[in-house]
């Protein structure tokens, strides 16, 4: 299967199917059991795990996609504005280099595994740490609620894409080797941009905010924080 | 022709609060020329009622003033469509009449959600508790006929059988036993996803109703009847609300809710035989698009996500449709009169073991009178039979086709 768009939320209609297990319950035609995975990378290594492993890859790329999407649109600052954004295309990106990997294995990126759905629930949230509580946060704190999210978000991320490239080393040579070393080079540099950006910037804000007391008084009334936050980060 | 909910403009919810002499309309005849009018109201007021209560939950999750608000519009508005939809019963119909036509609900709706759902694991969860409603109707029809000498075909119009379906003493079950596995949100039919929210909404409202009614009977025999059946639809809610995957995110839920009453009104519409009822399907279908949009909106600001992602490209082609199923409720009950729940699964009585925690506990509730026996055994004396209405023949289970029998003295 050769995948030309990325996907953000696998379904029903765009190809979805999962691992039954005892408290979930799989329609006969959408079950995929860890069996069917035996066969993939010539067998070597454990392919029903690394099968399963990628997914949950897939997902978080898909749930960091929506993150980006939701914290671009809530920002009030608009270097932030511009980096996730930017950011967020990347993602889109590495969605659709995992979907192309998972295919190039002989896997099928409609597959949803169990960690997957774990991942998807921390993801969930940590988005959802972002906006439900935003009527008792101020402006200075949300801001800091979407960075954390951020930097939570591109750790795994990070962590993922070094775990595919060390995958990839483990195997001996051939395509599927030679699929994941390069989906991993062609990532790897935005993952790490991304993290290094994102633990900089957070950093950032709370230091200013520990060391300089006049930001307080500067964020007196969510007017003057707003006013302020969209000042901060200006070249 | 397909019906996309996101491509119609709707009804902004800004627009659709009303006065009170717009609000209620003129209620329908206590035995209107086609009874499954009466069940349409039913069914959307239960509709109605779930979308409140989630609406509730969810707001009860968050503080943030723009969900909080958006929440608290759509949940107005939700509250105006369902005084419109319930107090389209009139007056004179009672309680029991009500229950009657909730039952009856309960039998044709499960009945053509089976018929229609293409996962056989979800298709035999619906099999399963349509037998016992199936016999809740029996054993009301009953209760009907013993305190008011009444035949309850007159509110079913005979377009639903009456007679035993898997005995209600047999309905109660360890409450570990009751618990199904759930679909999986990324690889669900969305008619599958779409048929869980429904029965979900419709037993959770015959619970509520049971719980609240029951105790407004004068007759012993009605008090624990109503206190008994409730007892099992709080099991099939349990046993329904267990299929819905717990992974959907809190405003993902809420555009599924959306899109169901969306589908559902729409279904409505297409099949009601009233003009004037129909005209209420086709507005209340219109504010629901309206609330879906803001549903929509929500989630795309708050979760980056767009609708398109997670929706299905248009409603399902085929209407929620109310309309006879005797044919397949008796093919049902004589396949499977004898299951019952098994841990996460089903079993044949016959092959569960006699230290079960099923029979365990069904010794313990039904120690002494079973108010579900005590109706027929006190009908049955009053009238010198049972009641039933059996229009296509007696009943496919010939242990069912004398009162003694549908007390659950098998042979």
């Amino acid at each position: 299967m050769t995948t030309t768009s990325p996907i953000f939320t696998t379904t029903y209609e765009s190809g979805g199917s999962t691992q039954p297990m005892p408290g979930l319950y799989v329609n006969p035609e959408r079950s995929r059991p860890p069996a069917q995975f035996e066969a993939l990378l010539d067998g070597e290594l454990n392919p029903p795990f690394i099968v399963d492993f990628l997914s949950a890859a897939l997902t978080h790329e898909q749930c960091g996609r929506h993150l980006y999407r939701s914290v671009a649109g809530r920002t009030n600052n608009p270097m932030l504005k511009s980096k996730y954004e930017h950011f967020g295309d990347e993602t889109e990106q590495h969605v659709l280099i995992l979907q192309e990997l998972i295919s190039a294995l002989g896997a099928d990126p409609g597959y949803v595994s169990p960690s997957a759905r774990a991942t998807e629930k921390l993801d969930h949230g940590a988005l959802e740490a972002t906006f439900l509580l935003d009527g008792s946060l101020d402006v200075m704190t949300r801001e800091l609620a979407m960075l954390d999210a951020v930097v939570l978000a591109e750790t795994v991320d990070q962590a993922n894409w070094l775990a595919i490239e060390q995958i990839g080393t483990e195997l001996p040579e051939g395509r599927a080797k030679e699929a994941l070393v390069a989906a991993a080079e062609k990532a790897r540099p935005q993952e790490d941009e991304h993290i290094a950006w994102a633990t900089q910037k957070r950093a950032q804000l709370i230091h200013l905010q520990a060391t300089r007391p006049l930001v307080t008084g500067m964020t007196a009334t969510a007017e003057a924080a707003m006013e302020w936050f969209k000042g901060l980060f200006a070249a | 022709m397909t019906f996309n909910p996101l491509a119609e403009k709707g009804i902004p919810v800004v627009d659709q609060f009303k006065s009170w002499d717009d609000l209620l309309l003129d209620p329908i005849d206590r035995a209107p020329s086609d009874p499954h009018t009466r069940s349409r109201i039913i069914l959307m007021n239960g509709i109605e009622v779930e979308s409140v209560m989630f609406s509730h939950q969810f707001h009860r999750q968050t503080d943030n003033p723009v969900l909080r608000e958006k929440l608290s519009m759509n949940r107005r508005a939700d509250q105006l469509q369902q005084k419109t939809i319930n107090w389209l019963l009139p007056g004179d119909l009672t309680p029991l009449e009500t229950t009657i036509g909730y039952e009856q609900v309960a039998v044709d709706l499960t009945s053509w959600l089976a018929r229609n759902e293409p996962d056989p694991q979800l298709k035999l969860a619906l099999d399963f508790a349509l037998l016992e409603d199936f016999d809740h109707l029996y054993r009301y029809a009953n209760l009907y006929e013993l305190t008011n000498g009444r035949d309850a075909a007159e509110l079913t119009k005979s377009l639903t059988e009456i007679t035993p379906g898997r005995p209600t003493i047999f309905h109660h079950t360890d409450p570990l036993d009751v618990i199904r596995p759930h679909y999986e949100t990324h690889s669900v039919h969305p008619l599958s996803r779409l048929h869980v929210m429904t029965i979900v909404a419709a037993e959770q409202q015959t619970m509520n109703y049971y719980m609240n009614h029951g105790p407004e009977f004068m007759e012993p025999v009605a008090r624990a009847l109503y206190a008994e059946i409730a007892q099992v639809e709080e099991q099939h809610v349990t046993h329904y609300g267990s299929l819905l995957d717990p992974l959907d995110s809190w405003l993902c839920q809420l555009v599924f809710h959306e899109l169901n009453e969306t589908y559902l009104y729409h279904s409505m519409y297409l099949q009601e035989t009233d003009d004037r009822i129909r005209q209420v399907w086709e507005l209340n279908r219109d504010m629901e698009i309206g609330q879906l949009h803001a549903a929509c909106e929500m989630l795309k600001t708050f979760e980056g996500r767009d609708p398109e992602e997670i929706l299905p490209p248009a409603l399902p082609e085929v209407p929620v449709t109310f309309e006879t199923n005797k044919d397949y409720v008796r093919s049902v009950l004589e396949a499977t009169v004898d299951l019952r729940q098994d841990g996460l699964g089903f079993a044949d009585v016959d092959e569960m073991p006699a230290d079960h925690r099923l029979f365990e506990f069904q010794n313990i509730v039904n120690a002494g009178t079973v108010p579900s026996n005590e109706v027929i055994r006190l009908n049955t004396e009053a009238q010198g039979r049972d009641y039933r209405d059996e229009t296509d023949g007696p009943n496919p289970v010939i242990d069912l086709r004398d009162p003694v029998g549908a007390q659950g003295a098998m042979a």
